[in-house]
């Protein structure tokens, strides 16, 4: 179908962005220019001519609490540093290094236990973090996910191969107690993948209940169209 | 911070820095924005929570998202004020859907918006087309239509009212309101694209 040249995606862009489509037919134009530039062009172009009339809305500072709130989910937060890098920091001579090392190393060989999945580094203590283990439909874990608490990495190792239908991709979503799911990132049909996440961790699996996967055609997908093929609790342990 | 601001040039700057992750140029580009795409979110929505959410999270998208932005497709103001209105349509519709089964009169929102609404009487639909058009070739364009067309056009784009919901208000049929849009905006587009005079392009 060639919708990219129809009239009617002009017409339909244009009520997109004038606000009178409906909450469905809104979400499905919104999903279809994630993947279409023609789509994006459309609605850039309707943007584009109907923007003079937002001249006359009344300008209104938002309260300071607002950007707080916002810094909170944006600013870069350093990765919380490994045990080793915390021994180098001043003021540890170095006899002091040595032998807190040899402690260390002990302690961390003693503590390397097998069932550990490499996921998240592991010093002598689990530091804290959100933990996720999704299973198939069979109850057979598939997908282990860990991120740190104030990390803003989740690291994702399959547990055994995930069969991804050709063309399709396996998209792994977050799902919050009281909302829509929200996309997390891609993952692969095995091996291990960390995903880069939009906001520390502690921000986005704050309310997150449970992780699943479903099979989408594409990694922008914003709401799963494909049934979850994989689920799992998300819990934080501290 | 109390104008709107209009370099463009300067605001596609610190788009750029910001998809490379400036924070700082991304607190600079909230400075010079945040008041003009606050007032287009409380337009919409009314209520001073629901439009702090929806432009926190407009700001979070933009901070992960800057770097979609094409400075070919749209002006940097244009592609901003997009994504607020985007998410209050998206969270207008999704309140009215809520709000259909419990009528609103004094709740702790009601209160906080009959204050509002006290504080700051809102103007009307129509109005604002007028006042936002002075002097734009988008005026001249706007008075090609006929009247229900520019009244159902000015009540979508100011209240953000559904075809259903312009069919109620305006006690005409949907498929009648829904030709009024279509019309409307296809004689808009058409002048819009006729070659004028530079000026009053704005």
């Amino acid at each position: 179908m060639d919708y990219e040249r129809s009239p009617l995606l002009d017409q339909l862009a244009g009520a997109y962005v004038l606000g009178t489509l409906s909450r469905r037919a809104r979400r499905r134009l919104a999903s279809v220019a994630e993947r279409s530039p023609a789509v994006q062009r459309a609605l850039a172009q309707w943007h584009e001519r109907l923007a003079p009339l937002e001249r006359s809305i009344p300008q209104v500072t938002p309260g300071a609490h607002v950007w707080q709130r916002i810094a909170q989910r944006t600013q870069p937060v350093p990765a919380p540093a490994a045990w080793w890098q915390r021994l180098r920091r001043p003021g540890w001579s170095a006899p002091a290094l040595a032998f807190s090392l040899g402690i260390v190393l002990t302690l961390g060989v003693l503590h390397q236990a097998p069932q550990t999945l490499g996921l998240a580094p592991i010093a002598t203590r689990s530091a804290p973090s959100y933990v996720g283990l999704l299973t198939d439909a069979s109850g057979e874990p598939v997908l282990g996910a860990s991120s740190l608490r104030r990390g803003t990495v989740l690291t994702v190792k399959l547990l055994k191969p995930l069969s991804i239908p050709a063309g399709k991709v396996a998209m792994l979503w977050a799902l919050p107690a009281d909302g829509a799911p929200v996309p997390v990132g891609a993952v692969p049909g095995s091996g291990k993948v960390e995903i880069a996440l939009g906001a520390p961790s502690d921000t986005v699996f704050a309310t997150v209940a449970r992780l699943a996967v479903s099979f989408e055609d594409s990694a922008g997908a914003a709401t799963p169209a494909g049934a979850f093929v994989l689920s799992g609790h998300c819990i934080k342990l501290w | 911070m109390a104008t709107l601001p209009r370099d463009n040039e300067h605001l596609a700057r610190l788009l750029a820095r910001t998809a490379a992750r400036d924070h700082t140029a991304f607190t600079e580009l909230y400075e010079l924005t945040s008041a003009h795409l606050f007032g287009v979110a409380l337009r919409i929505l009314h209520r001073s929570e629901r439009a702090e959410e929806v432009l926190q999270d407009a700001y979070v998208n933009i901070w992960n998202q800057a770097g979609s932005y094409a400075a070919g497709l749209s002006a940097p103001m244009t592609w901003l004020s997009s994504v607020v209105r985007n998410k209050a349509l998206d969270r207008l519709r999704q309140v009215r859907l809520s709000d259909q089964s419990t009528v609103v009169l004094v709740d702790d929102e009601g209160e906080e918006f009959l204050d509002q609404v006290a504080a700051a009487p809102r103007a009307d639909p129509q109005e604002l087309l007028s006042q936002a058009t002075e002097g734009l070739r988008l005026r001249h364009c706007l008075g090609t239509l006929d009247a229900p067309q520019r009244q159902s056009l000015a009540l979508a784009y100011y209240d953000g009212l559904s075809h259903s919901e312009l069919a109620g208000h305006l006690h005409a049929p949907l498929g009648t309101v829904k030709a009024w849009i279509r019309r409307g905006l296809d004689k808009l587009k058409q002048c819009l694209e006729q070659p004028g005079p530079a000026a009053a392009r704005q």
